[in-house]
């Protein structure tokens, strides 16, 4: 993985939770490489190279999506679900980060087959911690998919 | 002319042995009518009382008419004789028993009973036997000997017809007798009926609380018994010959059902309604009817009897609970949709107002951070309170969701040890408290059925509280127990912290409901009230006693106990 790869995906419509949570990762020297997509459809776009994303190396994919649920447009399940259902794609670890503690969404959630599904705490400390904490999980001590995890059976 | 002879004499043998019946039966009535007022009079003698004047009434009334008519009927000398010996008999009779009553009545018991004791009466009346007991004998003679006529006369015409070969007289003989045995049997018969008929016709027209009429096959109205008048106001002269339609509403009457009914009737041989029909002055009731088609012995339908019932009362009681029932289902359902509406609001309520908080809360601590330098003391301060403020009411918003979302989840049951539930808890919150001296007893509790997550959550709001409440205490105990209240198996969480005055406790468990200040102990009043939540989902209840610094015990039960939890197993 080439330096300027995008490291990790903020799938987030709310701008001040992108700021607060970039503020995080970088204080965790962990946002060089984040690419936002503001709702379920640019989030799609960018993992399957298609839209504004056209001419990106699908084969460089990211290391960890952070997924809100409410999106607009296409909303975090439905993006959940397509990441999961493609070969070049259902590798990628995704992480939900959201508000919701609802029972339902988490089930779906674990169903389609996310990774981890995270609460966003209320308090700064603890959000900031909680962020510190998933992206030093997900990029430093886990190892990532290698290639052939991409390619079809 | 034989046959025409055997005939005749047999005719003639009947009717003479007819007469020998009627008057031996006629005489055998006079006595017992007799016996009747007689009766009668010794009763009136003894006890002076009226109400025994009516049988000795009505029996010398019927003795009166007997005489007659056994005088009527008798024809031979002999009979003439005994008739002429038991008239002045029977007077003599009559006139003593009129002459002691008379003499009772104006002069008392002793007078009439030398009367009595005179034995007048006693002679006329053994007289009086004696003439009727000859006249029977001699009537029952008479019949024999004409039966034995009759035997001997069928006897003498089959010999005829066994010399003469007359078949069609012999057949002629044996139908006349046959005819006279069944013509006098059916006219019993037929008189047996008439009677049971009559009294029948006279029990279903004083029959009230129905109405009992019938129906020509046309459906106009043939009879009409005090039921139906009392029932649909109609007389029997106002009503028969009408047709029977007239009884519906007229919403019925033009969708046919009349016709409907009686057709129903006549296919099935009866049918049963309820409904509503209209009485003569235009008032409704609910009646219960019957139709049942009447047919003869061809299977002709002759007609209808209907019978009908007011329904009224019983109807309007089915009617109040059917629609008591309903509405009670409808308010439940609406309760209970406006208990999903709430409990949805609040949960989209406390999940979208997060998002600020964390804005506020993030945004204000990366002023502290990145501005300080530029920030007063005071502004410091200042920002210190909005985190604060942000941080409680991030708990509150998170308390209500949970109590939201505990109204919400069903429960998933399992058999769980409290001792287990409560070790987990008091793990954690030993852990938080590690400065503190806190002393803690636990007993050994149930197994029991229920939602383990959720009994967890009592075990952490009560065990938190006693936790919270002894803060002030040097020593702090805090015991976990059951016990028996009221004969049922309690478990119970006890501290000996601050307590509370017991004329709060019914707030204790209302949302946002505090018995202390927030300076003292935080919280946001919501806890109390999801443990109770929880409990009462379980079946359970939930209640306190406590007393101002004296410590607080909290009790519960939940569903039925299954056994004791051990705390020394595993």
């Amino acid at each position: 993985m080439s330096e300027g790869d995008v490291q990790i995906l903020l799938v987030e419509d709310n701008p001040r939770d992108v700021e607060l949570t970039l503020h995080a990762l970088r204080k965790e020297k962990l946002a060089n490489n984040v690419e936002v997509a503001r709702d379920g459809e640019e989030a799609l776009d960018f993992l399957f190279c298609r839209g504004k994303y056209a001419g990106r190396n699908g084969k460089n994919q990211p290391r960890l999506v952070l997924l809100d649920l409410k999106l607009p447009k296409v909303d975090g399940l439905q993006v959940l679900r397509e990441i999961k259902n493609q070969p070049s794609t259902q590798a990628i670890p995704v992480v939900i980060l959201t508000s919701s503690r609802e029972e339902k969404d988490m089930v779906s959630g674990y169903k389609l087959g996310v990774n981890a599904y995270i609460q966003k705490p209320v308090d700064f400390e603890q959000f900031r911690e909680m962020i510190k904490e998933v992206g030093l999980f997900w990029l430093v001590v886990n190892q990532p998919p290698p290639l052939a995890a991409f390619q079809p059976k | 002319m034989l046959s025409y002879e055997t005939t005749k004499a047999l005719i003639q043998i009947e009717a003479a042995r007819d007469h020998n019946r009627e008057v031996r039966e006629t005489a055998q009535l006079l006595l017992t009518e007799l016996d009747d007022a007689e009766t009668g009079q010794r009763g009136y003698l003894i006890t002076g009382k009226e109400p025994y004047l009516q049988p000795y009434n009505e029996a010398t009334k019927a003795i009166r008419q007997t005489v007659r008519s056994l005088d009527r009927s008798i024809h031979s000398p002999f009979e003439r004789q005994e008739m002429e010996q038991l008239k002045p008999l029977i007077a003599m009779k009559l006139a003593e028993l009129q002459e002691t009553i008379d003499l009772r009545r104006t002069k008392g018991f002793a007078a009439a009973d030398q009367i009595v004791l005179s034995n007048r009466g006693k002679r006329a009346m053994d007289e009086i036997r004696k003439v009727i007991g000859a006249m029977i004998g001699r009537e029952d003679v008479l019949l024999d000997q004409g039966r034995s006529a009759a035997q001997s006369s069928a006897s003498r015409a089959l010999i005829a017809l066994a010399g003469g070969g007359l078949l069609s007289v012999g057949l002629l003989l044996f139908v006349f007798i046959v005819l006279t045995q069944e013509i006098r049997l059916r006219k019993r018969t037929e008189e047996a009926l008439r009677e049971s008929e009559e009294r029948l016709l006279l029990v279903i027209e004083g029959v009230k609380g129905y109405a009992i009429f019938m129906l020509d096959p046309e459906g106009n109205v043939l009879t009409w018994n005090a039921g139906a008048e009392r029932l649909k106001g109609y007389r029997a002269d106002e009503i028969i010959g009408k047709h029977f339609s007239i009884f519906y509403t007229p919403e019925d009457a033009a969708a046919g059902k009349p016709a409907h009914e009686l057709a129903a009737a006549e296919a099935e041989s009866r049918t049963a309604d309820e409904g509503w029909r209209v009485r003569k002055d235009g008032s409704r009731f609910w009646a219960s009817v019957t139709i049942t088609a009447l047919r003869d012995d061809a299977g002709k339908l002759r007609g209808f009897s209907k019978i009908t019932r007011d329904d009224t009362v019983r109807h309007g009681a089915e009617e109040a609970a059917k629609q008591a029932s309903a509405a009670l289902a409808r308010r439940t359902a609406e309760l209970e949709a406006a208990n999903k509406e709430l409990e949805a609001f609040t949960y989209s309520v406390s999940h979208d107002l997060r998002a600020p908080l964390r804005h506020v809360d993030g945004f204000s601590k990366l002023l502290l951070e990145e501005n300080a330098a530029s920030l007063s003391d005071e502004a410091k301060r200042y920002l210190g309170f909005v985190r604060e403020g942000v941080i409680q009411m991030g708990r509150l918003v998170d308390d209500l969701l949970n109590l939201a979302r505990v109204g919400r989840k069903e429960l998933s049951v399992q058999v769980a040890g409290l001792n287990s539930l409560a070790d987990e808890v008091m793990a954690e919150l030993k852990h938080d408290c590690a400065a503190r001296s806190i002393e803690w007893k636990v007993q050994p509790l149930p197994f029991v059925e229920c939602d383990p997550a959720l009994m967890k959550q009592v075990f952490a709001n009560l065990l938190s509280n006693a936790v919270k409440y002894t803060r002030p205490r040097e020593r702090a105990v805090i015991e976990v127990g059951t016990a028996q209240e009221n004969g049922q198996a309690v478990v119970y969480v006890r501290d000996n912290g601050v307590g509370f005055n017991m004329k709060y406790a019914d707030k204790l468990f209302g949302v946002f409901q505090r018995l202390h200040r927030s300076e003292d102990f935080e919280g946001t009043g919501v806890g109390l009230a999801t443990v109770q939540r929880i409990i009462h989902k379980h079946g359970g209840r939930i209640w306190a006693k406590a007393a101002l610094d004296q410590g607080a015990t909290f009790y519960f039960t939940v569903g039925k106990a299954e056994s004791r939890e051990s705390k020394n197993e595993i």
